[in-house]
């Protein structure tokens, strides 16, 4: 185990608010030693256990892959577990909810609404045959080439940092958002999907892309790179080219099956026996 | 036809056409983008990630040089 | 719905104004470089230039153009604007049609006068 000598401390100050004392939230400031290589995450978990022990906050892989320890970070929408300390730079490290949501208390937000507008986009396959689904005879037939216009948007952890840095959702209660707007891209890039016409009851409308003006935020601080803000933009070329009927109509992939009377060929072992 | 010859109306006309060369250029660069056409294909994320922003960029560099250039070809009969 | 077709006229309507403002600029103020425009001496806004631009029907033809989609682009720009600013649905009503009816007129008043420039400008 390597010997984690503490070379300096550096000050936590943290937006605290207890519904049920505090009328407003508050800053305090909190010292924790500061050993090489800590993250943002393990100073909250120290501050718990030694100084503060009311801390609250959402967390759970301490990897980034989760989504759930999205914070305000020294100005920026960040992943607390992927956050190093000594990447901010500063012996101060300010932590505060998410902005663009309400709080819940201390370091957690209500992401209620962004599900509730995710739930809206319908973010599944849609499908007709909807006995192959329930039990399926093949696999969906798909391209590598196809793969990719949907794979980077699927990448998406649902941690609301890009929720929380888009500026016409800070100001818009009628924007969907970034994360429900690029996973319904996610969605309708996806060659397996029939719902491109289901979805668009919510996204040609007031809830639509419409209010996106490319700030770009979204991309920058989104922690896995799923670039919602590309697929916002692609998004709106499909639902721009569908209004003036110059898209190519999609069909949802086709099963690859297995053709029959295939014969094994020659000098191929057989399968061995199960063992369980 | 007074008012359009004084000289507070002539640089009130020179900011509407830095305005429309502003706004024209600019409004190419967004058409494109917001189609997204210069923002780069969908690829795998590898970090440091390479977003949409910072493949238009030099897009938007350029309608900005461009801007300021027929700003001042135009600039240039105001000052007759 | 609605706004995605109007998003789509929107930008269409740019790309209209893009060549259509673009040549209105350059007659009035890129005439020092592009005098085709402009026939007799001096400055575009005087009375022979005007005489000859409001003559042709091609200039009656752009103008007409050049207004009713300066109008619906920039009232689509002017209503989401004040729309991103959250008012209520009676205000949203209120303003749709308030826009519909002003750019309606606008456009009948500055057809109007266009054909007005065209009959005087032919007679004389």
């Amino acid at each position: 185990m390597a010997d984690h000598t503490v070379t300096s401390e550096v000050v936590f100050r943290i937006r605290r608010f207890d519904p049920t004392t505090d009328a407003d939230p508050h800053w305090e400031d909190y010292r924790v030693p500061w050993p090489p290589g800590m993250t943002v995450l393990e100073g909250l978990k120290q501050i718990k256990e030694s100084l503060s022990p009311t801390l609250a906050w959402r967390s759970s892989c301490r990897m980034g892959v989760c989504g759930s320890c999205g914070m305000f970070i020294n100005g920026r929408p960040r992943l607390a577990c992927n956050t190093q300390v000594s990447e901010l730079e500063s012996s101060l490290i300010t932590v505060a909810p998410l902005p663009n949501f309400n709080i819940i208390r201390d370091l957690v937000p209500d992401l209620i609404p962004m599900f509730k507008a995710h739930a809206e986009t319908q973010p599944y396959i849609i499908r007709d045959d909807t006995n192959e689904q329930q039990q399926p005879t093949g696999e969906y037939w798909q391209s590598a080439h196809q793969l990719e216009q949907y794979l980077q948007f699927s990448y998406c952890i649902k941690c609301g940092c890009c929720m929380a840095a888009c500026p016409t959702y800070a100001t818009d209660p009628v924007y969907a958002g970034p994360m429900p707007l690029a996973q319904a891209h996610r969605y309708n890039s996806d060659s397996r999907d029939g719902g491109f016409a289901a979805r668009q009851q919510v996204l040609s409308g007031e809830r639509g892309p419409w209010r996106c003006h490319f700030a770009g935020e979204c991309s920058r601080v989104c922690p896995k790179g799923v670039d919602p803000a590309r697929a916002i933009q692609l998004m709106k070329r499909q639902l721009v080219f569908d209004y003036l009927k110059l898209g190519k109509q999609k069909c949802p992939a086709s099963i690859a099956k297995v053709p029959d009377g295939l014969k094994r060929r020659e000098g191929i072992p057989e399968t061995p026996p199960r063992t369980i | 036809m007074g008012v359009v010859k004084g000289p507070l109306f002539s640089v009130g006309e020179f900011l509407v056409f830095a305005a429309f060369a502003f706004h024209a250029v600019n409004g190419i660069r967004l058409a494109l983008v917001e189609l997204g056409f210069a923002i780069g294909q969908p690829i795998e994320p590898v970090y440091p990630y390479r977003t949409s922003v910072d493949e238009q960029r030099p897009l938007a560099i350029g309608v900005m040089i461009l801007a300021a250039i027929l700003a001042i070809v135009g600039g240039i009969g105001f000052l007759k | 719905m609605r706004d995605q077709r109007l998003w789509t006229w929107h930008i269409g309507a740019g790309a209209v104004i893009l060549v259509l403002l673009g040549l209105h600029m350059t007659v009035m103020h890129l005439d020092a470089i592009v005098r085709i425009f402009n026939p007799a001496p001096g400055e575009p806004v005087d009375w022979a230039n005007v005489v000859a631009r409001s003559k042709s029907v091609f200039f009656l033809v752009t103008y007409v153009l050049l207004l009713g989609t300066a109008l619906f682009h920039g009232f689509y720009g002017l209503r989401n604007i004040l729309f991103e600013l959250n008012p209520g649905a009676p205000a949203k009503k209120a303003m749709n049609g308030l826009f519909l009816v002003a750019g309606l007129v606008l456009f009948a008043i500055g057809t109007w006068a266009a054909w007005a420039g065209f009959t005087v400008a032919r007679s004389a």
